[in-house]
């Protein structure tokens, strides 16, 4: 994992292209797009649980929908009201 | 996304409910298995809507029962359900491919053709000429070289300047530009003879060079010789020279016509009658074949060709005959209308033989003679036209 973060430093690739950290695009307050996922811990209308390699991603809101879901990437939209992490140990 | 949309209905997709307490599970089953969801939400807390592709399907199902969930197609899209769904009507799919098929080949051809430009010559002359070299209403668009039919009828007529043949669609246009007669000249030093080239009566011979063979008051035919490029002098003897005279010749023509005062007058009644017939090429199909019903009566053809777009011809045609009924009403005329009358009637014939354009408007004498005898006018005008009538004749 390291060596892959060296490499990817010294040859100034971004990092989540050559390991499986996810990475978290946010388009304003109803649209999240999280690369690099592993998969869907739960999932309710209010509320979606989304387990990555490092962690958890919690995110609370209404009418929360997964609207593109591939093998690696998940795009969660409807009204967002917070994100929280929750880092592995 | 638009692109992915597209994609999505050409395969085919269906849009799923899936019901049951461990949906996360289901989720992630599928994402396991490279399942691609799209468009997921949930209706109630048990309740999940998807859309998935046909292909997709049979491991949801697999998957649905692993974590049983029970499974809802909701609807089916797309082209693989749609042409499921017609399968059975085979007539109907063979139908349309004979039509595209039709079409295909039927553009192939060339079904029209347009002559424009032409002003003396006769479009069933350019059509034939067309014909001779290969253009034919049916002939094959690929086998035509437009560029060297062209060259050959430029070298083969005289009277066409310039010809050009633009293939659009299954029309073919020929455009034509005529070109004019130039009058022979000859050359000051040649020595020529001046002949008349019309018949007429000599008015007046202004001779600059050459001998006068006629006298004022002649009557001369054409290809009469009027000035003979000959000089007779007492010390130089006989020599050959360039003939140059001005020659003038009347022509005497007499227009006569005799009309009653009371005539038979035609007037459209209003009523028409419609017949259709179809023509394939030369095939031809009444839709109607009984006699027009009006005793008197004018006919107008139209014909339609069937044509796609604005140049693709068919070789169907549509022909719409018109007859309208005409009454025959007696009209009694004045004196003095039928005298117009009929001086316009002659005048318009006149006009039509002797091309009046090319002869100055003072060179034309005019007399009008009428007598009326009771129930009928006779009108008789003279018409005296005084033009030059030589024209140079090489000697050889």
């Amino acid at each position: 994992m390291r060596d892959y973060i060296k490499v990817s430093k010294f040859l100034e690739i971004p990092r989540e292209v050559l390991s499986n950290i996810p990475k978290i695009t946010v388009t304003g307050f109803d649209e999240i797009l999280i690369e690099n996922f592993k998969g869907i811990l739960e999932y309710e209308d209010f509320f979606v649980r989304i387990s990555t390699t490092i962690g958890n991603i919690n995110i609370n809101g209404f009418n929360l929908k997964l609207n593109q879901m591939t093998d690696d990437d998940i795009l969660v939209s409807g009204k967002i009201e917070n994100i929280d992490f929750e880092k592995r140990r | 996304m638009l692109f992915q949309k597209i994609i999505m209905f050409i395969l085919g997709y269906v849009n799923i409910s899936v019901e049951g307490f461990f949906i996360e599970k289901f989720i992630n089953a599928c994402k396991s298995k490279d399942i691609v969801l799209q468009n997921l939400h949930l209706e109630n807390d048990s309740l999940l809507k998807a859309k998935v592709l046909k292909s997709d399907f049979k491991d949801i199902v697999h998957i649905s029962k692993k974590t049983k969930c029970k499974i809802k197609i909701e609807r089916k899209n797309g082209i693989p359900f749609f042409v499921n769904k017609y399968r059975r009507r085979k007539i109907f799919a063979i139908a349309i491919c004979v039509i595209a098929i039709l079409i295909f080949v039927l553009t192939r051809f060339i079904w029209n053709i347009d002559i424009e430009g032409n002003e003396n010559i006769e479009e069933a002359e350019i059509i034939d000429m067309i014909n001779k070299y290969g253009i034919n209403i049916g002939t094959r668009k690929n086998s035509i070289n437009t560029q060297k039919v062209c060259n050959l009828i430029m070298i083969e007529r005289e009277d066409i300047a310039w010809i050009g043949i633009n293939i659009k669609g299954t029309n073919a246009i020929v455009s034509i530009k005529e070109s004019k007669r130039i009058p022979e000249i000859i050359d000051r030093n040649e020595i020529c003879n001046i002949v008349a080239n019309k018949s007429a009566q000599i008015d007046k011979i202004i001779v600059r060079n050459g001998t006068a063979k006629v006298n004022v008051g002649d009557y001369v035919n054409q290809g009469d010789l009027l000035v003979e490029g000959m000089m007779e002098g007492t010390y130089t003897g006989t020599r050959s020279v360039h003939a140059d005279a001005d020659v003038y010749g009347e022509n005497t023509i007499i227009k006569e016509k005799k009309e009653s005062f009371v005539q038979n007058e035609t007037i459209f009644s209003g009523k028409k009658e419609k017949i259709y017939e179809m023509c394939i090429n030369n095939f031809k199909i009444n839709f109607n074949k009984r006699v027009s019903k009006f005793k008197n009566y004018d006919t107008i053809n139209k014909n339609m060709k069937l044509r796609f777009f604005s140049n693709y011809y068919f070789p169907i045609e549509m022909k719409i005959i018109t007859n309208e009924e005409i009454e025959m009403l007696e009209k009694k005329y004045s004196e003095e209308e039928l005298k117009t009358k009929i001086v316009k009637e002659i005048e318009d014939e006149f006009e039509k033989e002797y091309s009046i354009s090319e002869i100055e408007e003072e060179n034309i004498n005019r007399n009008e003679e009428i007598t009326n005898s009771g129930d009928e006018l006779n009108v008789k005008i003279t018409y005296i036209i005084r033009e030059q009538i030589g024209t140079k004749v090489n000697v050889n």
